[in-house]
C-alpha cells in the first residue's frame, strides 16, 4: 500500500508539538515540505520520500541542510541532531534493508530513522516511529485492584470446587499460606 | 530536582576502599566514569550494603568456596565496614550508616541530627517502602541494575516472572500458586508416608497374627510345660469310653470348644432316643397286648348278636300269629286241642323272644364295645410306628451329630437300654474337655493374651491408618486440583498483565532499536515442567514471525533487551518506587547506534527520579556528559571520575557539569 505523501508529516507535527517541541514546514533544496522540530534537547527534520532510489541522497541533502542550521546554533544541542525519513513505499527487498542499514549506521553529524510505510491514520504507529524522541509514556495503569480477588474470578471459571477456593484464599489472605482440608 | 535525593555516599574498610571516601552526589543525574578496576563497583555496592544489609550477588560468587576473609571488609584493613548515606527527604536531612560485615550490622539514623530509634524502618520510609524486606527487594528489582543480574533473569524464565509478577503486584498471584503447590506437595508427601505406615502395620498384623496362632498352638501343644502334644493327645483319647473315638484330634483351644459342644449335641440326642424308645416301648406292650384279642372278641361278639338278631324275629312272629288263630280245634288238622295248654306254650314262647331281644340288644352294646376297643388300638399302632420313626430319627441325628463333631460311635452305643450309661459316659467326657480347656487355657493365657492384644493394637491402628489414608486421598485430590487451578490461573493473570506491560518495554526498546527486523519486544507466559515462566519473546512484524531473543540476538542486542525489561518495569513500579535509579556499567557489547539510543534515553530517565550511571566506556561518557549536561536552570549534573587505584582505594575527581542554556528556538534559522 502507498501512503499518501506528506500526510504523515502532519501527523508526526502534532505528536512533536505535543511532546513540547516547535514545529515549522520548510523547503530545503528539492524538497518542499521538510518538518523541522526544536527542544532544548534536539533539532529534528522530518521528510517523506517514495523513491529508494534516491532515498540515501535525500538523507544527506536534509541532514547537511540540517547541519548547516544547527551550526549557528552556539548552544550544545547543536550536537543533537535528528533526521527522520518516512519511506511511503514498501521495501522492495535486501537492498533497500540494506540502504536502510547503511543510513542509520551513519551517526556522523546526525542521527537519522527510517521508517517504512508509516500507517498515517494509526497514531500509536506514528507515536512508535517517533519514539526516540519522545518523553516518556506515563506509568501503565493496571486495572488489578485486589490480585487474590482476581485470582478468585479466575479460579471460579476452572474445574474446582468454590468452597475450596474460598478456603484456600482467606487462609493464604490471612496467614500468607494455602491451607486444603 | 527530585523530593527525595541522595547527596552523599561516604565509604570506609568496604570492599575496594580502605581510607575514608566521600563522594558528593548531590544532582539529578551522576555520572559515574572511570575504567575497569578503579572501584565503581564498591560505590555501587556500598549502596546496596547500606540499604540491603547484604550483598547477594557476592555471596553467590563465593558459595561453596571456604571464606578466609570477609568480602564485605576491605581486604587490606579488614573490619568493620563502614558506610554512610545522606540523603534529603524534603525538607529534612537524613543521615544512615551500617557498620559491621557479612554475618551482622548495624545500621544507624539521624534525622537533621538526631538519633532516631528503628533506623530501618526509617530508611524504608525515606525511599517510599513499608518495611525494610520491601526495599530490599525493591533495591535489587528496580533500584540498582546490575546487568549480569537481569541477564542472567531473563535466561532463567522462572526468576524473570518473579521479578515481573512483583512489580505488577502479582506476587501475591504467583506467590498463592507456589503456596498451593507447596500444600499439594506435602499432603502426597503426607500420602505417601501414610502409605508407607499402613504397608508397614499390614506386615505388623501378618506378624502379630503368626505370633497369636503360633502361641495358641503352643498351648495346645505344651501346656503349662507339664505335656508335650502327644500325652495332651493321649489324654484325650484315654477319656472317651471303649466304642467311642476320635476321628480327628483337635489340635487348638477352638478345636476343644468345637469338640464340647459336639458331645452336648450328642447328649442332648441321646437323650431324646432315651424318650423317644421309652414311649415306643410303653405303646408296644398296649398293642401287642390287645390288638388280637380285640378283633376275636369283636367277631365273637358280632356272630352272637347276629344269631341272637335273625332268631328272635320270626319265632316272636309265629307265637303272636298262633296265639290269634288259637281256637279250640287244630286249624290245620281240625281235631280238637286244648287252647289252654296252647296258649300258655305259645305265651310263654313270646316271653322267650322277649328276652332273647333282649339279649340281642346285649351282644349289639358288645359288639359296639369291641369295635371301639379295637379302634383304640388301631390308633395305639399308629401312634407306635410314629414312636419307631421319631426313634430312628433321633438316633441318625445322634449319628450324624457325631460324625460332624469326628466322633466314631459303634452299635451297641446304640442298643435298648444303653441310652442313659451314654450319656453318663458323653457327660463325664465332656466335663474331662471343660477341665482340660480350663487348664490349657489357664497355663498359657497370658502370652496368649498379650498376642492377642497387640493384634488388636495393630488392628486398631491400621483402621486410623485407613481412615487417614481416605482423608489424605480426599484432601490430595482437593490439593492437586488447587494446584492445578491456580497455575493456570496466575497464567492467565499474569499473561494479562505481561500483555499491559508490551508498552512499557517498547517504551525503551524502540528507543535503542537494537534489531533491524526484530524490532518488537514483548513477554510470553509459559508453563515448563510445571512452573511459570516468562518467555522473553522479539517480533518480526513484517514477516509477523516471532523468536526468542536468547535464540538469535547478539550480547549487545541481548543486553538492549535486558535494559528494556528492567527499565520497562522500574518505570511502572508503583507502589515501592524508588526515588533513584542506579544502572551500573549498563553498557555490555553495546553498539553505537544504541549508546547513542541509551543516552538519549537516559535524557527521560532524570525525568522524575535521580539518576545515577557509571560506565567504563569513555566513548559513552563522553556522549553522557554532553546529553546529560542541564540544558534548565533546575537541572544538576555531576561527574564523579575515578582516575585511580591503589591501596588506600579510588581516586576521585568530581565536578559538576555547567548549564547549558544558551539556545533559542528559530534564532539560527
Amino acid at each position: 500500500m502507498t501512503a499518501m505523501m506528506g500526510h504523515l508529516l502532519h501527523g508526526f507535527a502534532r505528536v512533536l508539538e505535543d511532546a513540547g517541541y516547535v514545529v515549522r514546514h520548510q523547503v530545503i533544496g528539492d524538497l518542499d515540505n521538510v518538518l523541522m522540530a526544536e527542544s532544548a534537547y534536539a533539532i529534528i527534520a522530518c521528510f517523506e520520500s517514495d523513491t529508494w532510489a534516491e532515498l540515501e541522497q535525500k538523507c544527506y541533502d536534509v541532514q547537511a541542510a540540517l547541519t548547516q542550521y544547527a551550526s549557528d546554533d552556539s548552544g550544545p544541542r547543536r550536537w543533537d541532531l535528528y533526521v527522520v525519513v518516512h519511506m511511503t513505499e514498501p521495501s522492495s527487498g535486501d537492498a533497500d534493508d540494506a540502504a536502510i542499514e547503511r543510513i542509520e549506521a551513519d551517526t556522523r553529524y546526525a542521527r537519522k530513522f527510517v521508517r517504512v510505510v508509516v500507517d498515517q491514520e494509526d497514531e500509536l504507529a506514528i507515536e512508535r516511529a517517533l519514539r526516540p524522541l519522545l518523553p516518556l509514556r506515563p506509568r501503565v495503569e493496571m486495572q488489578l485492584v485486589d490480585p487474590l480477588d482476581a485470582l478468585r474470578s479466575e479460579l471460579y471459571g476452572l474445574d474446582i470446587e468454590h468452597p475450596v477456593v474460598d478456603e484456600a484464599l482467606e487462609s493464604f489472605r490471612e496467614r500468607e499460606e494455602v491451607v486444603v482440608r | 530536582m527530585t523530593n527525595t535525593r541522595i547527596v552523599r555516599l561516604a565509604l570506609e574498610r568496604f570492599r575496594g576502599v580502605a581510607a575514608p571516601l566521600s563522594i558528593d552526589l548531590d544532582a539529578d543525574v551522576v555520572l559515574v566514569r572511570g575504567d575497569n578496576g578503579l572501584g565503581k563497583t564498591s560505590i555501587v555496592d556500598g549502596l546496596t550494603w547500606l540499604t540491603c544489609g547484604a550483598l547477594p550477588h557476592l555471596a553467590d560468587r563465593l558459595k561453596g568456596l571456604r571464606r578466609e576473609s570477609d568480602p564485605i571488609h576491605n581486604t587490606y584493613t579488614g573490619g568493620p565496614a563502614k558506610v554512610r548515606l545522606t540523603v534529603v527527604h524534603g525538607a529534612e536531612q537524613w543521615e544512615f550508616e551500617r557498620v559491621g560485615g557479612t554475618n551482622s550490622t548495624i545500621l544507624t539514623a539521624w534525622c537533621d541530627g538526631d538519633q532516631v530509634q528503628s533506623a530501618a524502618a526509617s530508611l524504608a520510609a525515606v525511599f517510599s517502602n513499608q518495611s525494610p524486606d520491601a526495599l530490599s527487594v525493591a533495591i535489587h528489582r528496580f533500584g540498582i541494575l546490575r546487568q549480569d543480574a537481569i541477564l542472567t533473569a531473563m535466561e532463567g524464565g522462572a526468576a524473570l516472572h518473579e521479578r515481573l509478577a512483583s512489580v505488577v503486584g502479582l506476587d501475591r498471584v504467583t506467590g498463592f500458586a507456589a503456596s498451593a503447590a507447596r500444600v499439594a506437595k506435602t499432603v502426597a508427601q503426607e500420602r505417601k508416608q501414610t502409605a508407607q505406615d499402613l504397608e508397614e502395620l499390614r506386615a505388623l498384623l501378618e506378624d502379630a497374627d503368626t505370633e497369636l496362632g503360633q502361641r495358641v498352638q503352643a498351648s495346645l501343644a505344651d501346656p503349662s510345660g507339664k505335656s508335650t502334644g502327644a500325652a495332651a493327645v493321649a489324654r484325650l483319647t484315654g477319656f472317651l469310653p471303649e466304642g467311642l473315638s476320635h476321628a480327628e484330634v483337635p489340635s487348638d483351644l477352638d478345636g476343644l470348644v468345637r469338640l464340647g459342644r459336639t458331645i452336648s449335641e450328642m447328649v442332648e440326642a441321646v437323650e431324646t432316643i432315651a424318650v423317644n424308645r421309652s414311649a415306643l416301648l410303653h405303646l408296644s406292650a398296649s398293642s401287642e397286648r390287645s390288638f388280637a384279642d380285640l378283633e376275636t372278641q369283636l367277631a365273637r361278639a358280632s356272630q352272637r348278636a347276629e344269631d341272637l338278631t335273625s332268631r328272635l324275629p320270626r319265632r316272636a312272629q309265629l307265637a303272636s300269629v298262633a296265639l290269634d288263630l288259637l281256637s279250640d280245634q287244630c286249624p290245620v288238622c281240625g281235631q280238637p286241642i286244648s287252647a289252654e295248654i296252647v296258649r300258655a306254650h305259645l305265651e310263654e314262647l313270646l316271653a322267650d323272644a322277649r328276652a332273647g331281644s333282649l339279649m340281642a340288644a346285649e351282644a349289639q352294646l358288645a359288639v359296639g364295645a369291641a369295635q371301639q376297643q379295637l379302634e383304640e388300638a388301631r390308633l395305639a399302632e399308629g401312634r407306635r410306628r410314629e414312636a419307631v420313626l421319631r426313634l430312628e430319627a433321633s438316633v441318625d441325628e445322634l449319628r450324624g451329630v457325631a460324625a460332624v463333631g469326628g466322633i466314631e460311635l459303634q452299635d451297641r452305643w446304640l442298643e435298648v437300654g444303653s441310652e442313659e450309661h451314654l450319656v453318663d459316659v458323653l457327660r463325664d467326657y465332656r466335663d474331662r474337655l471343660r477341665e482340660l480347656h480350663i487348664e490349657l487355657q489357664g497355663a498359657n493365657q497370658a502370652p496368649v493374651e498379650q498376642a492377642r492384644t497387640r493384634v488388636a493394637q495393630v488392628s486398631a491402628q491400621m483402621s486410623e491408618a485407613l481412615e487417614r489414608l481416605a482423608e489424605l486421598d480426599t484432601r490430595l485430590a482437593k490439593a492437586k486440583s488447587l494446584d492445578r487451578a491456580s497455575h493456570i490461573a496466575a497464567e492467565r493473570i499474569v499473561q494479562r498483565a505481561l500483555h499491559d506491560l508490551e508498552p512499557s518495554f517498547a517504551e525503551v526498546f524502540d528507543r535503542l532499536s537494537p534489531h533491524p527486523t526484530f524490532t518488537r519486544l514483548r513477554a510470553r507466559q509459559d508453563v515448563y515442567y510445571g512452573h511459570n515462566q516468562v518467555v522473553p519473546e522479539v517480533f518480526d512484524p513484517v514477516r509477523r514471525i516471532a523468536a526468542n531473543p536468547l535464540a538469535v540476538y547478539s550480547e549487545g542486542q541481548l543486553n538492549v533487551v535486558a535494559l528494556s525489561y528492567f527499565l520497562g518495569m522500574a518505570l511502572n513500579a508503583g507502589e515501592g518506587a524508588l526515588p533513584f535509579m542506579v544502572l551500573d556499567d549498563p553498557l555490555q557489547a553495546m553498539d553505537a547506534i544504541s549508546v547513542l539510543g541509551f543516552a538519549d534515553l537516559c535524557r527521560r530517565l532524570r525525568e522524575g527520579r535521580q539518576l545515577i550511571v557509571t560506565t567504563h566506556d569513555r566513548r559513552f561518557a563522553d556522549i553522557l556528559e554532553r546529553k546529560l549536561a542541564p540544558r534548565e536552570a533546575s537541572s544538576r549534573t555531576r561527574v564523579v571520575e575515578l582516575t585511580a587505584w591503589t591501596r588506600e582505594g579510588p581516586t576521585v575527581e568530581a565536578r559538576e557539569l555547567g548549564t547549558q542554556v544558551d539556545w533559542s528556538i528559530g534564532e539560527t534559522a
